[in-house]
């Protein structure tokens, strides 16, 4: 009796295993489906992309694939494949074409893309990106801080490249990287932060954009964008927001 | 995740964490022996793992936060569970257990002085220890052409003083004055990342440097360090 009870038990959890496996497994990718099947899932996603035309297949990782593509009425949006419980999945779209940024890696910083697929006629000449850190200073418990001011740029020729994918330069990871390692909170639990004395940094870092257009062009159009869970979105910077040094 | 471990590695906190448990294991295997009827071990393990919990408070003592345990409510879980059945065998582990925490908390205190004294929290090269893969970043476009040269960055490193910080509040606003010298310029304009500090130390520092080559800022978890060193510690460009 018992020995039967055991086994029945045993048979439960190898299934419930099994279940959860594949319910979870990615497995290998395979290969893209071809531009009729990414065009047909776009529309299906989303019914208002009107996918017509893919611009490109833009392979961001292993799993994610980033499409630029443009809709019969004209419209150029960004669509994002993600493979995902073993099959290629659309993950969003995106019909602003304004820069944003994927996250394919959310440990690492470098597995950060910033992506844009802008229409030719909007006569956007440029895209400054930025990684910008305010400066801060004061004293905090007791104790002097002074936070550099971060502000790096990272340009973008857009008459030559109307759309494409940019990972963030090694220098911002790098950066981004210790922000991160300083700002993680030592303390284990709430009730650390009662007694403790941490530090916390008081400046956060984001990332910003500032389009330049061609002298005759009218600016962007405002936009609104809801993301996923890779979606991190962009600051758009006025040039009063810079600081330029007289050197 | 990796390069996390490495650097986040405090020796010091992990031996004394390691001996703790030696101890109790020590203690538990005394107290069985002494006992007439052996229970299992794993229950007498498991016993003592319940009397560890228990309802506990963090205050700061000798720079350090501590765990105070005060009521013990693992070894009251114990004693309802178990009450009439074995409870008289297995009192004394639950007990061990629960003692466990302030047997934690002197190794922990010991492990806070043993590590200010191999590691000086005050000394920038216990931070800047291996600079094998340094990379020198221009964070600011107010950063002048300079190149970190490991011999001569390591050498005005043993030379440089710890310096005041009292006036950081002025460094801030010279930077905003728009008829200042300083106006958007920072002070800080580089950043040295991938340095690594001490092993075993558990330490990191940001490091920043000054836009004359001569000045290290430090930002720690818990605060901030500043030194000044008399001659450059990177390689600047000459200005024509």
């Amino acid at each position: 009796m018992r020995g039967r009870r055991l086994l029945i038990v045993v048979i439960l959890i190898i299934a419930a295993a099994v279940i959860v496996f594949f319910r979870t497994y990615d497995g290998k990718p395979g290969p893209l489906p071809s531009v009729d099947e990414i065009i047909a899932e776009l529309n299906e996603y989303d019914s208002e992309a009107d996918a017509s035309v893919v611009l490109e297949n833009v392979k961001l990782n292993e799993q994610q694939v980033f499409i630029p593509f443009v809709s019969n009425q004209g419209i150029h949006g960004m669509g994002f494949l993600k493979w995902e419980n073993r099959k290629w999945r659309v993950a969003r779209v995106d019909m602003s074409g304004r820069p944003e940024v994927r996250v394919t890696d959310h440990s690492d910083p470098s597995g950060r893309y910033v992506v844009w697929n802008i229409n030719p006629l909007e006569n956007v000449k440029e895209f400054r990106f930025y990684l910008i850190r305010d400066r801060n200073a004061g004293m905090s418990n007791g104790v002097y801080y002074y936070v550099p001011r971060v502000q790096m740029e990272m340009l973008v020729n857009v008459t030559e490249h109307p759309y494409g994918a940019m990972p963030f330069p090694d220098e911002w990871a790098g950066i981004i990287r210790e922000d991160d390692k300083l700002g993680k909170a030592p303390a284990a639990n709430i009730m650390d932060n009662i007694f403790s004395h941490s530090y916390s940094q008081p400046s956060t870092i984001y990332v910003g954009y500032l389009p330049v257009y061609a002298n005759d062009a009218s600016e962007l159009g405002s936009s609104s964008k809801s993301g996923d869970e890779d979606t991190e979105f962009l600051m758009i910077m006025n040039e009063t927001d810079l600081e330029r040094p007289q050197k | 995740m990796q390069i996390d471990w490495h650097y986040s590695w405090n020796v010091v906190d992990a031996a004394a964490g390691l001996l703790g448990w030696l101890v109790v294991l020590g203690l538990v295997m005394r107290q069985r022996q002494k006992q007439e009827t052996r229970r299992p071990i794993w229950k007498i393990l498991f016993v003592t793992l319940a009397g560890f919990f228990s309802l506990s408070f963090k205050i700061p003592l000798f720079g350090q936060i501590v765990n105070i345990a005060l009521l013990p409510l693992g070894l009251w879980a114990a004693y309802l569970f178990l009450r009439k059945r074995s409870w008289t065998e297995y009192r004394k582990f639950a007990w061990i257990g629960f003692t466990a925490n302030y047997l934690f908390l002197v190794t922990a205190l010991l492990a806070g002085f043993i590590h200010d004294s191999l590691y000086d929290r005050n000394d920038p090269s216990t931070y800047l220890a291996h600079l094998e893969k340094a990379k020198l970043v221009a964070i600011h476009p107010s950063a002048r052409e300079a190149t970190f040269e490991k011999v001569l960055f390591s050498s005005s490193l043993a030379e440089a003083k710890a310096s005041d910080m009292s006036s950081t509040l002025d460094w801030y606003r010279e930077s905003k004055l728009e008829d200042g010298t300083q106006y958007q310029q920072e002070r800080f304009p580089y950043a040295l990342l991938e340095a690594e500090a001490r092993w075993g130390s558990g330490l990191h520092a940001s490091a920043y440097l000054e836009a004359d080559g001569k000045g290290l800022l430090l930002a720690t978890k818990d605060r901030y360090y500043y030194y000044r060193s008399e001659k450059p510690m990177l390689k600047m460009e000459v200005r024509e």
